[in-house]
């Protein structure tokens, strides 16, 4: 098409201006909400990798026990990481300069008490040097802060050993009436004796210092028990978790369970678009070295079921919501365009008999519908942007069933949500009209000559 | 001074059109011969529903005979593709609608311009060159700029003539082109077709039901039911 054609196509779209305004709108509104679709499913999925490989400490890969997954609760000596395993995966790893974080994490459970009561807990140790790395981490500033920053106190790897420094969820430290951390009290604080938890005052002196009790079957068959001193209280992300989330260092739990093994074996990647390419090179290697493992990608349903779980269910949630608003715009388009044909048929005709080919004017109308399409998106556009701009002033919270402490709504379309929208939307602009202009434009130039008259 | 021999533009021979309107065939051409010589000024009579039109566009190529031959500048259009149609119309024919069929967006300039847009073998400045002439023809230089609706109806009728001049082409037809107009502005028309007729050499083609237009063309088609009359 030349200048002169587009022009013409450009002052074709001032006839029918209230048609035109009516699909310019519905193409407007529909760009907006797939940008605002897009652009919250781009955060939520985002907020949820994240959460998944940092937050829970995943990782990219994760090395198992060969069926360590599944058996370690029910028999944690066999199906957990041995001395030698971890020397030999570190080893490994030293040696992959894709990886750029990595360590092993020991899971166990037990019963956390503060001198009257006790409840059950879940607990996960991890080097604390490693814990720091993780929350300094870019991608967990951006897209999960809440996670990342404590609720109170300061992290584990700010203690020396002896302190005995763990975190409590916050939901788990209300249980226990352990409000307070441990650097809201004097250096020389001591724990408080409670000696009769029926007392008036007895929930005061609960509430005086850190310490809580942990106790746990050790692997070696015996009852194991130690205190720790709440340093720290932090938001597990999930209701499930959160009053009776423990975090504390590997060596500590390690302790409580006599035991040197780890549950499992981490590796964070310096580049996740390697993802298939170090799953595979990582597998060769540890069998080589001839470890009896099991390593698992972070996108594998076995190690991040909440992940893939609400991706899935997004994913037919949105198309299902994509697919309604691309039938409106497809149907707004379709109707505007066989409307504006049949309009213009005597037109069609004219411009036939003057020399213009079938492929000119499937051409024309096509244009005039981009320039439409485009000129509608460049308003839903800015009203989309607009509507996000609103609602991060807003700061609109919200409670996903699950999610604990509740969620900031973020809508942030990225460039490419919105290129994908675009381009989505371009498309059904050029094959609806072109299959609105089709029939007439293959009819029979005389036919369109005389309007209805034959 | 030596004889001169017609040289024929477009051929007809035996062609014959049927169409189907409503629920039933109506037969509009039956054997048709016809020659149009280049340079001539024919006017094609009948009454309505006589076959004028169908004829018009059996000849303008935008409509396709049941049988018979067409040439067109001894090139048989019958067998022509669309493509290869819409060039020729382009290239070598000009069109003149009853009802103007002007895009009412457009300005006359913009008008006149329309079928040299998509003709690749000039370039702009010539695009420019052929509007403005062709603008000049028809005396409408002091209103290049209006749109259509700006326009009385004769006026609008001589835009019609400058966009179907504007490609030069070697025959011009117009269907019922003073149907819309009065019998003033219907002389203007037909004083303006001749004088282009005579001055660019231009073959004019058109119908026409108005018997005091009939003395003022050089030749005069009669058709009946379909049917030449001699």
């Amino acid at each position: 098409m030349n200048a002169g054609q587009w022009s013409m196509a450009w002052r074709n779209l001032a006839r029918n201006r209230r048609r035109n305004i009516a699909t310019g709108v519905a193409i407007g509104l529909g760009f907006a909400a797939f940008m605002a679709i897009g652009g919250y499913v781009s955060q939520v999925e985002n907020r949820l990798r994240v959460y998944t490989i940092f937050g829970t400490r995943v990782g990219h890969l994760t090395v198992y026990k060969h069926e360590g997954l599944e058996r370690f609760s029910t028999k944690p000596i066999p199906y957990s990481l041995d001395a030698h395993d971890l020397q030999v995966i570190r080893a490994t790893v030293d040696g992959m300069p894709d990886v750029e974080l990595h360590g092993p994490q020991l899971l166990g459970m037990g019963l956390v008490g503060n001198g009257c009561r006790s409840v059950p807990f879940l607990a996960s140790g991890i080097e604390p040097e490693l814990d720091r790395k993780l929350r300094d981490h870019p991608e967990m500033r951006r897209w999960v802060p809440d996670i990342r920053d404590f609720i109170k106190g300061r992290g584990l790897w700010e203690y020396p050993d002896e302190v005995g420094a763990i975190g409590l969820a916050t939901g788990l430290a209300t249980i226990l009436n352990k409000n307070k951390v441990y650097d809201e009290f004097p250096q020389d604080h001591k724990a408080v004796v409670v000696a009769d938890c029926l007392a008036a005052d007895a929930k005061q002196k609960i509430a005086s210092d850190t310490n809580v009790q942990l106790v746990a079957g050790s692997w070696s068959g015996m009852m194991s028990a130690l205190d720790g001193e709440v340093v720290v209280h932090f938001n597990s992300g999930m209701t499930e978790t959160n009053s009776s989330a423990i975090m504390m260092p590997l060596k500590l739990l390690q302790k409580l369970y006599d035991t040197d093994h780890a549950t499992y074996y981490s590796l964070w990647l310096k580049n996740a678009a390697h993802l298939g390419r170090d799953l595979q090179s990582f597998r060769a290697k540890l069998k080589d070295a001839g470890l009896n493992v099991d390593v698992y990608p972070w996108t594998d349903e076995a190690v991040a079921p909440f992940y893939t779980g609400t991706i899935q269910f997004l994913s037919v949630m949105t198309t299902f919501i994509k697919f309604v608003l691309a039938a409106v715009i497809i149907f707004s388009i379709f109707n505007s365009a066989t409307m504006t044909v049949i309009e213009r048929s005597q037109e069609i005709g004219m411009m036939r008999s003057l020399g213009f080919t079938r492929r000119h004017i499937r051409q024309l109308f096509v244009a005039e519908m981009l320039l439409l399409t485009l000129l509608s998106m460049l308003g839903g556009g800015i009203v989309g942007l607009g509507g996000t701009a609103v609602v991060k002033m807003l700061k609109v919270h919200f409670n996903p069933p699950g999610v604990a402490g509740g969620l900031l709504l973020r809508i942030d379309p990225t460039p490419t949500t919105v290129l994908v929208a675009a381009s989505m939307i371009l498309m059904f602009s050029i094959l609806t009209t072109l299959v609105a202009i089709r029939a007439v434009a293959k009819q029979n130039i005389a036919t369109l000559l005389m309007g209805s008259q034959r | 001074m030596g004889l001169h021999t017609p040289e024929p533009i477009v051929q007809l021979i035996g062609v014959h059109k049927s169409y189907r309107l409503g629920q039933t065939m109506v037969t509009a051409l039956r054997g048709i011969d016809l020659q149009i010589n280049k340079g001539e000024f024919t006017a094609v009579i009948g009454a309505s529903g006589s076959g004028k039109s169908t004829l018009l566009n059996m000849i303008g190529c935008i409509d396709h005979p049941d049988s018979g031959s067409i040439k067109f500048d001894a090139t048989e259009v019958t067998k022509l593709s669309d493509d290869a149609l819409s060039r020729l119309r382009n290239h070598k024919i000009g069109f003149i609608f009853q009802s103007f069929n002007l895009i009412p967006v457009l300005s006359v300039q913009e008008n006149v311009e329309l079928p040299l847009l998509i003709n690749g073998d000039i370039n702009a400045a010539e695009r420019a060159e052929r509007v403005a002439n062709a603008i000049a023809d028809v005396g409408l230089e002091g209103l290049k700029r209006n749109l259509p609706d700006q326009l009385s109806g004769g006026q609008r009728q001589r835009v019609a003539i400058a966009r179907a001049l504007a490609g030069s082409p070697d025959l011009v037809l117009a269907d019922e082109p003073t149907a819309n107009l009065d019998s003033t502005n219907s002389h203007k028309i037909i004083d303006l077709m001749l004088e282009l007729n005579a001055r660019r050499k231009v073959t004019f083609l058109f119908s026409t039901h108005d018997e005091a237009l009939m003395g003022r063309v050089s030749r005069l088609v009669h058709i009946q039911d379909g049917v030449m009359k001699l």
